[in-house]
């Protein structure tokens, strides 16, 4: 497999981020609080590939899904740019707002909680086609029939309820209703772990079929580093709202230079100890600092086992350490 | 060989008196070890986790044969108040949904301190002491502020270290782990397979983990079962196991895990799957409930119960599964 990091010619840039930012406001106890807000995310940039994977992955926490919303503009950005095709959508409002929202998708992680209980399950597929009003609703059922045949249902169980589906179909239900209005890019926020093992990879197969199908774009956020390494071509990591690593996943799974992802990659359980992930550091201790708070110089220094007092009062900037391969490390970029 | 802390032996529970959600369910686990059990959702792991500790969910379920021996004493034989004194002593258990077994009126360091108050003659100041001590344990930062909290206001990751840190409190001698780690970010789940590691080097504790992470077996047990529709399919070292599965339907559930790899990869590979889904409570046949779905079934697989075969620390119960194994009673 030796030919599969020649880097293709690369496909053009379907979504950009720059320096992109989210802040929440913390509600104050008192008058007397100074005013606190929560760095959800702080200041991400990366370039999303037309027809590519882009995989984020990271602590529970660190900004995984609040960086997926702000792309699809369904959370505000406080800071940053958002590009789709090279247009600039970060301040687009009404009509073309829509337009732009109806271009991108999301799958949720949890089928059971996203979809509404007394609800037809072919009404919630219809539902982003009645709200962007596209197409005669005649034309809307028959969309509907055809997206339950490709997602491997029946289109006669569109007039069931949610609970007469077990998890990976409503799952299934979930990718239909993301497919209906068309879209180019979708977002994955940890599509499959709330399914068990062996749906899950009838799921991951749906996805990959589809993704190839209708040519789309994935934004793919996961904890699981098995499925990540399989589906993602590129992946960032991220700890505390910023991204620390970013490369090819497999660079990144072959030669991880950030102590935060040797660390993430040395806890994946029951892992071979002969590869190249063999020397990888022992158990992280303790928990990420207050993303409220946040300390200077670099944000995983707490938990480091290399930090030197440079690394306690610079923030180290993400620079590319090799080929396409960029780290946010002292150690790394000295 | 020493007797075992803990040993199911022919476990059944029916639903209504009439289907069976357990059928035959032996196992049994020694002082210091783990075992593991794998299977798909549904197969009834946590029934025999449940029906161990006498929770049944609900009336309608009712042990209907068995018996389950901790340190030689039938289970099934206690009363209910004898029971309870078992519980959260001698054995202990973290649920998969950490909500269902926190108090949500009492704080962290009430309900803690009290499991551990349970099992000791000591005042509260000293429960608390230790209280903090296992709260740093499990991987709590600034234990002493956890203290004073109540469950909603820690994320699911602290609240399952709080329940953690509940069960190993009384040095229970067998610990029954449903899904500990399954919403937990892979260092957090780390850290508490150390602390699960640690307290049993430290207290000899038998430790049964239920779990669908084959990497979490590979790491932390020494034997494992497969269940598949309310049945033990295969069980044994979980290394040997793990590495040549016998029984086609751990080959299947092997083969369908991702797990990291030191391969490079190009595109998305396709999956390899089991195609089909575990068959419902009432289309359980006579034969191998496996059968619909298995690459090697026939007629034979179909109309009769597999015999389970034995070959050294294995067993397995397939009509072609372990082909130098002998039959020899049940699984
Ligand atoms: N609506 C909100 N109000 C206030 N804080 C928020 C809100 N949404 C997210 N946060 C905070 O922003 C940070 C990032 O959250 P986010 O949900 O993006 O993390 P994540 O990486 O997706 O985590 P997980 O793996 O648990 O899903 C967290 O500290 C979270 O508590
Ligand atoms: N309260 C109940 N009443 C009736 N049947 C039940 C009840 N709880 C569980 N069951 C049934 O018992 C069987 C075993 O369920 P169990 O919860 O043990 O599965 P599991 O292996 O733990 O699955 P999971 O991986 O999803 O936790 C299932 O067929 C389930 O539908
Ligand atoms: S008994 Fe038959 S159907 Fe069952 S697992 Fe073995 S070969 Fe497959
Ligand atoms: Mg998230
Ligand atoms: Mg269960």
């Amino acid at each position: 497999m030796a030919g599969s990091e020649t880097p293709m010619p690369p496909a053009p840039p379907k979504v950009e981020v720059r320096d992109l930012r989210v802040e929440f406001p913390l509600r104050r106890r008192s008058f007397l609080d100074r005013p606190a807000v929560v760095h959800a995310v702080d200041g991400v940039s990366f370039v999303i590939r037309r027809n590519t994977v882009f995989g984020i992955v990271g602590e529970s926490g660190s900004g995984k899904t609040t960086t997926a919303l702000a792309i699809m503009r369904l959370q505000a950005a406080t800071g940053g740019r958002i590009l789709l095709d090279g247009a600039d959508i970060t301040d687009l409002t009404g009509d073309a707002l829509r337009a732009v929202r109806r271009r991108m998708q999301i799958i949720f992680q949890d089928p059971y909680s996203s979809l509404n209980p007394r609800r037809r399950v072919g009404a919630a597929v219809r539902e982003p086609l009645d709200l962007m009003g596209i197409g005669t609703p005649a034309e809307r059922e028959e969309t509907v029939a055809r997206l339950f045949a490709r997602v491997g249902l029946s289109p006669a169980q569109r007039s069931l309820f949610p609970h007469q589906f077990s998890g990976g179909q409503r799952q299934r239900i979930g990718i239909a209703r993301a497919l209906a209005s068309q879209p180019e890019v979708v977002v994955c926020d940890e599509p499959v772990s709330a399914l068990d093992v062996a749906v899950q990879a009838q799921i991951l197969n749906l996805m990959r079929e589809i993704r190839y199908d209708f040519g789309l774009t994935y934004i793919f956020v996961s904890h699981n580093l098995g499925v990540v390494q399989r589906v993602c071509d590129e992946i960032a990591v991220m700890y505390l709202g910023r991204i620390v690593e970013r490369a090819d996943r497999n660079a990144l799974f072959a030669r991880p230079q950030h102590p935060y992802t040797r660390a993430l990659l040395a806890a994946v359980p029951g892992r071979q100890d002969t590869g190249p992930r063999a020397e990888l550091p022992g158990t992280l201790a303790g928990d990420p600092p207050s993303p409220v708070d946040l300390p200077p110089g670099c944000r995983f220094a707490s938990r480091c086992p290399h930090a030197m007092p440079r690394c306690r009062s610079d923030e180290p900037a993400l620079q590319e350490a090799a080929a396409a391969h960029f780290v946010a490390c002292h150690l790394v970029n000295p | 060989m020493q007797e075992p802390v803990l040993k199911v032996d022919g476990l059944s529970v029916a639903f209504r008196n009439s289907l069976a959600i357990l059928d035959d369910v032996s196992l049994e686990v020694h002082r210091g070890q783990t075992l593991g059990i794998v299977g798909e959702s549904g197969c009834g792991k946590s029934m025999t986790a449940l029906a161990i500790m006498r929770l049944m969910p609900s009336a309608a379920l009712t042990v209907s044969g068995g018996a389950i021996r901790l340190n030689g004493e039938n289970l099934l034989d206690l009363d209910d108040e004898a029971m309870r004194a078992i519980r959260g002593s001698r054995a202990a258990m973290i649920f998969q949904d950490p909500m269902t077994s926190l108090n949500p009126l009492f704080t962290v360091g009430n309900q803690v301190g009290e499991s551990i108050q349970k099992n000791r003659q000591i005042g509260r100041a000293e429960a608390r002491r230790i209280t903090a001590d296992l709260l740093k344990a499990v991987g709590l930062p600034d234990p002493e502020r956890h203290l004073d909290y109540y469950p909603h206001q820690l994320s699911g990751g602290k609240r399952q270290r709080v329940m953690i840190a509940m069960a190993i409190a009384g040095h229970p001698d067998v610990l029954i782990a449903d899904e500990p780690t399954t919403a937990l970010d892979v260092t957090v789940q780390a850290q508490i397979f150390q602390v699960l590691r640690d307290m049993q080097a430290a207290s000899g504790t038998a430790i049964v983990l239920i779990t669908h992470d084959m990497g979490a077996i590979s790491e932390m047990a020494d034997r494992v079962a497969v269940m598949y529709a309310g049945r033990v399919v295969e069980e044994g070292p979980a290394d040997a196991i793990l590495a040549a599965p016998s029984h086609p339907y751990t080959r299947g559930l092997v083969s369908c895990i991702p797990r990291v790899s030191d391969a490079a990869f190009d595109g998305w590979p396709e999956l390899p799957v089991i195609p089909g889904t575990v068959p419902d409570l009432d289309q359980r046949g006579e034969g191998c409930h496996f059968a619909p779905r298995c690459p090697l079934a026939d007629d034979r697989c179909a109309k009769r119960r597999p015999p389970v075969l034995h070959d050294g620390e294995r067993r397995c119960a397939c009509w072609y599964g372990m082909a130098g194994g002998q039959p020899h009673g049940r699984i």
